[in-house]
């Protein structure tokens, strides 16, 4: 029997031995950098140069200036959501469009689609909309299946407008710019938002019962919520004009953020020494549970480009001669199956590394590719068995079983990936504000 | 009883530690924001940028993160795939735990074997990083190692309770998983 070559061998020995740990279920950065490491030094034959790599993607991740917005932009999430920003925005859109019918569930959507705008994290704000939307949907008799569909699914908005981590780590495993996939996210977000409210209006128009009319405010109790959210879409307002005029690097934004919002609860006495401090320990760990995924992937992506494995998958690709449509449906569906086993910064550690090089040799931007594929994580994010936000909202509402929730994401879900179609035909609506920065 | 109650009371020191620990990245994480909001503040009135912040931020970057790896093991808030060992039980589940701890174990220890050397050489050379304000390298490498020999501590804890838990009788493994 002929052995094998050291590239085959590295190969399969790594891919082998990611898949045994991946599904015993080992931490993903240390899979991605055991694995990556055994490949290595079965590639190259020598050990010291395998032992030093998660050393050296140790040093250079986490002193990597651009990935301090990591640990920045969790922190500005944890801090808005100790400040009750999440309860003033579902008070107000509350009150402004509670009164058609499914206005409550539409208002769910307002609510995660304005978070998104001060949080990165999808779990956090279906989490938050649970506490805060549930009660008042359940009080004006909504169907449970609509109410936590919308929750589940208005959180995963929260990924794809910035600050995005979802974005942020695209960008590092793809080596594009930060700050124009950050901003690249804003329409698609807000045409997916559009998509979820017309979705709940066109169901309760048909079927009234799964979501009757709210309360009806009047003008002066609408005019009396203005003053708890203005401040805050300033604050956000200068974080994405920073970005997009370049007055400041997504770094700075994110500090600004921070201290912002920080002044902010503090002005409004909504923040005490000990949820300042919890929102920012909290923060670190978030950060550094995703910065041990981002070491452990950058060492496996080194031995992918030493073993000249990314350059094999992408002329095997090219070579099925596939026209850039059914390129594109593959990628769809490979993420939709991804989706369903993994969460989502494990598909893209295990992904990207592999995909940029044929987005780049079929000539795709990779800022729009990076919103396509965020667009797919929002969908993974809500996809049985492990979508988390499905998760996040069943651990706040026990009584509602998994498969109801399911259900209720279901036709956001279909509107998300009509989305990432609508992407495809109509790239600008990605790259219209980064084409201005 | 005596032995147990010392044994309680190492541990919850020992988690103060770790707590102790990420509060210090938490405070790091403050002053990242203060430094560089600063910066921004500074730059727009008088044109010119705080001397040192961009070196001092990727330095506390450092001890941001790797301060508080330690507690996401310890509070299992680490990433994993587990469509398939979510489903594990009793024995399995622990198994699957130590294959999780000692697999972390192996990648850290790395890290600490070849970090330790490096910092070595790194204080005994007095190496500096490049910059407009040069800081010692032994201090980035000093918080990597720091922090992964803390993390490698929470993992032989893990790597202990799991082999305990395995070779327990099965009645009171069972009631350990069920625990």
């Amino acid at each position: 029997m002929r052995p094998l070559d050291p590239t085959a061998l590295s190969l399969l020995a790594a891919f082998t031995l990611l898949a045994v740990l991946f599904a015993a279920g080992v931490q993903i950065g240390v899979a991605l950098g055991l694995a990556g490491m055994a490949g290595s030094i079965l590639f190259t034959g020598n050990w010291s140069s395998g032992l030093n790599l998660p050393l050296l993607q140790s040093v250079d991740v986490s002193s990597a200036y651009a990935l301090i917005v990591i640990p920045l932009f969790v922190a500005l999430g944890s801090l808005a959501a100790a400040a009750g920003i999440t309860t003033d925005l579902f008070t107000a859109f509350y009150r402004w469009i509670g009164r058609i019918a499914g206005g409550i569930a539409v208002a769910t959507i307002a609510t995660g689609a304005a978070m998104a705008s001060i949080t990165g994290s999808s779990v956090a704000c279906a989490a938050a909309m649970c506490r805060i939307a549930m009660p008042e949907l359940r009080r004006y008799k909504y169907a449970d299946e609509l109410s936590v569909g919308a929750i589940a699914s208005g959180g995963t908005i929260a990924i794809m407008i910035p600050p995005s981590i979802t974005f942020v780590i695209y960008a590092i495993f793809a080596e594009a710019s930060i700050g124009k996939l950050l901003i690249a996210g804003i329409l698609p977000g807000l045409m997916i938002a559009t998509l979820y409210a017309l979705v709940i209006v066109a169901r309760c128009r048909l079927d009234p019962a799964l979501g009757p009319a709210g309360p009806r405010f009047s003008s002066r109790e609408r005019l009396a919520v203005l003053p708890a959210v203005v401040p805050f879409f300033a604050i956000v307002l200068v974080i994405l004009l920073g970005i997009l005029t370049g007055v400041w690097t997504p770094v700075e934004s994110a500090a600004a953020g921070v201290v912002l919002v920080l002044l902010m609860g503090l002005w409004r006495r909504r923040l005490s020494l000990k949820s300042i401090a919890d929102a920012f320990i909290d923060a670190v760990v978030t950060s550094a549970s995703v910065m041990m995924v981002v070491i452990g992937s950058l060492v496996f992506s080194n031995f992918l480009a030493l073993s000249g494995f990314s350059e094999m998958v992408t002329s095997g690709i090219m070579g099925l001669g596939l026209s850039p449509f059914l390129l594109f449906v593959m990628f769809v569906l490979v993420y939709l199956v991804l989706g369903c086993l993994m969460e989502v910064t494990s598909i893209l550690a295990l992904t990207i590394p592999l995909v940029v090089p044929i987005v780049t040799a079929v000539g795709w931007d990779l800022v729009w590719f990076g919103v396509i594929v965020v667009s797919m994580m929002e969908v993974a994010a809500v996809t049985p068995p492990v979508g988390l936000n499905l998760f996040a909202v069943k651990a706040s509402v026990p009584d509602v079983s998994l498969p109801t929730i399911a259900r209720g994401a279901l036709p956001f879900w279909l509107m998300n990936i009509l989305a990432v179609f609508i992407l495809y035909l109509l790239p600008g609506i990605a790259l219209f504000l980064p084409g201005l920065m | 009883m005596g032995a147990e109650s010392v044994a309680a009371k190492l541990e919850r020191a020992w988690i103060g530690a770790l707590r102790t620990c990420a509060s210090l990245s938490g405070l790091g994480l403050f002053l990242l924001a203060v430094m560089i909001t600063s910066d921004v503040l500074v730059r727009w009135l008088t044109g010119r940028p705080i001397i040192g912040v961009f070196e001092i931020a990727e330095v506390l970057f450092v001890l941001v993160t790797f301060l508080a790896v330690a507690l996401v093991y310890q509070d299992d808030r680490q990433l994993r795939v587990d469509a398939l060992s979510g489903l594990a039980r009793g024995r399995t589940a622990a198994s699957l735990r130590l294959l999780d701890g000692v697999a972390g174990l192996l990648f850290f220890g790395v890290v600490v074997w070849t970090g330790g050397a490096e910092w070595l050489k790194a204080y005994l050379g007095g190496f500096l990083r490049r910059g407009l304000v040069e800081i010692p390298s032994a201090i980035l490498l000093g918080f990597i190692v720091f922090g992964s020999l803390l993390l490698c501590a929470v993992l032989l804890a893990i790597v202990a309770a799991s082999v305990r838990r395995l070779i327990a009788r099965p009645g009171k493994g069972a009631a350990d998983a069920a625990g």
